[in-house]
């Protein structure tokens, strides 16, 4: 302001004016003091607006720097701390303190602003210190979700602090809260040391501040809900395979600084539970996954940590293991907490588990000690089911020899080293060779390889489909050789047929084209399945091989009454063939009762149109007795070992190799 | 120099010697006497005033400014009284004024340049605060610890060791209040 803007009357009258009489200047003297009080009030107007204004400033640069802080902090309580510590620098504030809600309770926090010696009884009265709703300062904020003002926190005995901010010389406090949506995630508590009126405008900023904070806490709740979905099974809230593998990790890190006591990892699947999604729907299995979940958790330590690998698979890691002794009050409790019934839509199930165990060496590693207890679960389901193994040593060895023979496999169609051998089937009645059964041997070079070893690794690994393959070409090339040999009157050959090829939709499709590449004569071909591939999904099995007989192939139904024989299926299965299991032969003679059963099977079998043959023939008491029963065919090592297709063709040729059962007197039928 | 200094001296000089003296200083310097509370004004014209009032009263130009700053206390304290606690001392309030007056003043004031004191509280009865300031106005400071004192019904003793006035770096008061 210059003094140029005005102008400046003179000092003194112009002598040409008439001098001014008494009430003039009395007029005059009045409109100056209004003049004046008026330019006073405006002053004073513009000091209040001018004071407001910078509270106004002042309240916004706090907000932008909370903003600011909140917006950058990935932790919550980085956010919280600068929010104290501008609130302190804007305001009178000497003390601010953060409270926590632990689920139904505020629990104080360790983070605090002006940590003054002098507010040392007050940190003392608020350390560890839970409040519940409506208790303290903290409660009655979260009680009304509403900033709390006190006047005097020293005289008002109810708050539990009261004497602690006495000692402290603490007076005045403000409480607000943090809200994230309509709940109270925190309270921020402000205090003073001199006594202060309830300030509206500065109570609604720190409100405000509270909002703010109030998105870091909804920001990092959404963050950390990612994590958990991420990180856990959605059907059973259970950790999934990263956790697990985590808390494991950390356990055997644990161990290794502290050893004497192990961790142990118990890998758990479900017996059986296929076939109750299969029958209720998966809707079913997922409730019965849950409960699973439930009853297991409610059996284990609270340090324990169970989750979910996935489908019915469950693991389970347990920590300060002393010895199998404690190992097996833990499978234990595991089994006997799936004892009880399930129950679903009214009914009752029964759902086992197989278990196994693996405890952890010193050097062991999360992965491998999972693998090893997966390893030992797979040996309690070939050992029936519903129990548990432990993995040691014994087997380790068994493992480390499937490995090898998995690798082995992976190139043995490669390297031709698989081959088929030929058993003939025997007309009983005529001794003439009406069949052979292709059997498959492993050729290696250190020696031969039985089927029982690697058949079911090949089925586990799915190298089954390009084995199987190999054996339906193999066999159905050699058939054609014979059948084109005018020496020869060609047997049918019986080719065996897997779960994993039964399953599969193009199966038809395959044995179709090596018919035609071979231009094999479809009725020569005997497709052998055992009753039990039908256990799992029998509908599409039973499907399957009516369209395989569809291409004029013969369905064979083999070891019949070895496993779980189901005579409602018997009535469904379009086979032409009916091989009674070699475990009933071997006992024929010496068991009566086996012969009994033997008796009804062959007249069933006859009944329903079927032909039979009895497997593992070695004797010829055998033999004479299954004649007597009326027994259609018979094969076993009494009349030919499996055998190479050079060997089996000259046995062949000499169509009079077993000639004399023909002649022979006494026989039946 | 914020105007609210020249409304505080026109308002003391009129009350004390009549508002044609106030007029008079005004045409010794001058000066048109046009001083908004909020408004910046040049610090010679405070200068200029007082050496005009010095010369009308016969009185060195210190009194002036140290008699000024007396009487404009309690005028500051009927305009800002929350700033004043009855129950404080002298004492505590000269030491509320760079924690607590001179923020205060800031807030009404934006842009004001308000002087950094230091003071040595060490010795109960005599409190040594040290003025650093281009204006040099130690004057107006000692003036106004007088008003406080009267303000809280106190004697007060100010000696002045060192003064900027008299070549030193800065200005070093001892001030003893006494109940």
């Amino acid at each position: 302001m210059s003094p140029g803007n005005h102008v400046r009357p003179l000092a003194e009258p112009d002598p040409g004016e008439p001098v001014a009489d008494a009430a003039q200047i009395a007029r005059l003297e009045r409109r100056l003091w209004r003049e004046r009080c008026a330019r006073r009030e405006a002053e004073t107007i513009s000091e209040l607006v001018t004071r407001e204004l910078y509270d106004k400033q002042q309240g916004l640069m706090l907000m932008e720097h909370v903003a600011k802080a909140s917006n950058e902090a990935t932790e919550v309580d980085q956010a919280i701390m600068v929010a104290l510590e501008q609130v302190c620098c804007h305001g009178s504030w000497a003390l601010a303190h953060a409270w926590l809600l632990a689920g139904e309770v505020l629990q104080s926090s360790e983070l605090w602003w002006g940590d003054d010696e002098r507010f040392v009884p007050f940190h003392e009265a608020s350390r560890g210190m839970i409040l519940n709703r409506g208790e303290g300062l903290p409660g009655r904020v979260m009680a009304t979700a509403e900033s709390v003002w006190i006047d005097d926190f020293g005289q008002d005995v109810s708050l539990p602090r009261s004497r602690g901010a006495r000692s402290a010389g603490l007076v005045s406090a403000l409480g607000v809260p943090v809200l994230a949506g309509d709940s109270v995630v925190a309270v921020l508590e402000f205090l003073t040391e001199s006594r202060l009126e309830p300030e509206r405008e500065l109570i609604a900023l720190v409100a405000q501040i509270g909002t703010q904070l109030g998105r870091v806490f909804e920001r990092q709740n959404a963050a950390r809900a990612l994590v958990y979905q991420a990180t856990h099974d959605a059907l059973t809230g259970l950790p999934g395979r990263a956790l697990i593998l985590d808390q494991l990790n950390r356990a055997l890190s644990r161990q290794r600084r502290s050893p004497g006591t192990r961790a142990a990892v118990f890998f758990l699947d479900l017996d059986g539970f296929k076939s109750v999604n299969d029958s209720l729907g998966h809707a079913a299995g997922d409730l019965v996954l849950r409960d699973v979940a439930q009853r297991l958790g409610g059996v284990l330590r609270p340090h324990d940590t169970l989750g979910r690998l996935g489908g019915d698979e469950f693991v389970i890691v347990c920590e300060g293991v002393a010895d199998e002794h404690a190992i097996v009050t833990i499978a234990e409790r595991l089994r006997a907490a799936l004892l009880a019934p399930f129950k679903l839509a009214g009914e009752q199930f029964l759902v086992s588990a197989s278990i196994g165990i693996a405890l952890a060496d010193a050097d062991d590693e999360a992965q491998r000690l999972i693998g090893q207890a997966d390893a030992a679960m797979y040996r309690a389901k070939q050992l029936g089911r519903a129990r548990y193994e432990i993995f040691s040593d014994e087997l380790r060895q068994r493992i480390d020899r499937r490995l090898v023979i998995e690798g082995a496999l992976r190139h043995a169609v490669a390297r031709s080293e698989l081959v088929l051998h030929y058993q003939p089937e025997i007309d009983l009645r005529t001794g003439q060779i009406v069949g052979v059964e292709a059997l498959l041997r492993w050729q290696r070079p250190d020696g031969m390889v039985m089927p029982d070893e690697f058949i079911p690794l090949a089925e586990q690994t799915g190298l089954i489909v390009s084995i199987g393959a190999w054996v339906l070409d193999e066999a159905v090339r050699q058939s054609r050789t014979w059948q084109s040999d005018p020496a020869i009157d060609a047997p049918w050959t019986a080719v065996n047929l897997s779960v994993r090829q039964l399953m599969d939709p193009d199966l038809k499709t395959t044995i179709a084209d090596v018919l035609g590449a071979h231009g094999s004569d479809p009725a020569k071909l005997f497709l052998e399945v055992t009753e039990s591939l039908l256990l799992d999904d029998a509908d599409t099995g039973l499907r399957m091989l009516s369209e395989l007989c569809s291409l004029g192939a013969q369905i064979a139904i083999d070891d019949f009454g070895k496993g779980y024989a189901s005579l409602s299926y018997l009535r469904r299965f379009p086979a032409s063939l009916l091989k009674i299991d070699r475990s009933f032969i071997a006992t024929i003679n010496e068991d009566p009762r086996t012969r009994v059963i033997v008796t009804a099977i062959i007249e069933m079998t006859h009944a329903l149109g079927l032909q039979v043959v009895a497997e593992g023939i070695e004797t010829e008491e055998q033999l004479n007795t299954l004649r007597e029963l009326g027994c259609d065919l018979g094969q076993g090592y009494y009349f030919a070992r499996p055998q190479p297709a050079a060997e089996l063709g000259d046995l062949l040729r000499r169509d009079t190799a077993f000639a004399a059962l023909a002649c022979e007197p006494g026989r039946g039928g | 120099m914020k105007g609210v200094v020249f409304n505080l001296l026109e308002t003391v000089v009129a009350r004390d010697h009549g508002e044609d003296v106030w007029d008079a200083l005004l045409d010794d310097t001058g000066l048109d006497g046009v001083y908004t509370s909020l408004g910046n004004y040049d610090d010679a014209d405070l200068t200029a005033l007082a050496a005009a009032a010095a010369v009308r009263l016969s009185v060195p130009e210190d009194e002036v400014i140290r008699w000024f700053g007396r009487n404009a206390l309690p005028l500051l304290a009927d305009h800002y009284p929350q700033l004043f606690v009855p129950d404080d001392d002298a004492r505590s309030f000269v030491l509320t004024l760079n924690a607590i007056i001179h923020p205060e003043v800031r807030k009404l004031y934006p842009g004001a340049i308000t002087p950094e004191f230091s003071f040595d509280a060490a010795d109960p009865r005599c409190l040594v605060m040290s003025y650093c300031s281009p204006r040099k106005l130690c004057a107006f400071a000692e003036g106004l610890l007088q008003g406080t004192a009267d303000f809280y019904s106190e004697r007060v003793d100010i000696a002045q060791p060192e003064c900027m006035n008299r070549g030193d770096e800065q200005c070093r008061l001892e001030i003893t209040f006494d109940r």
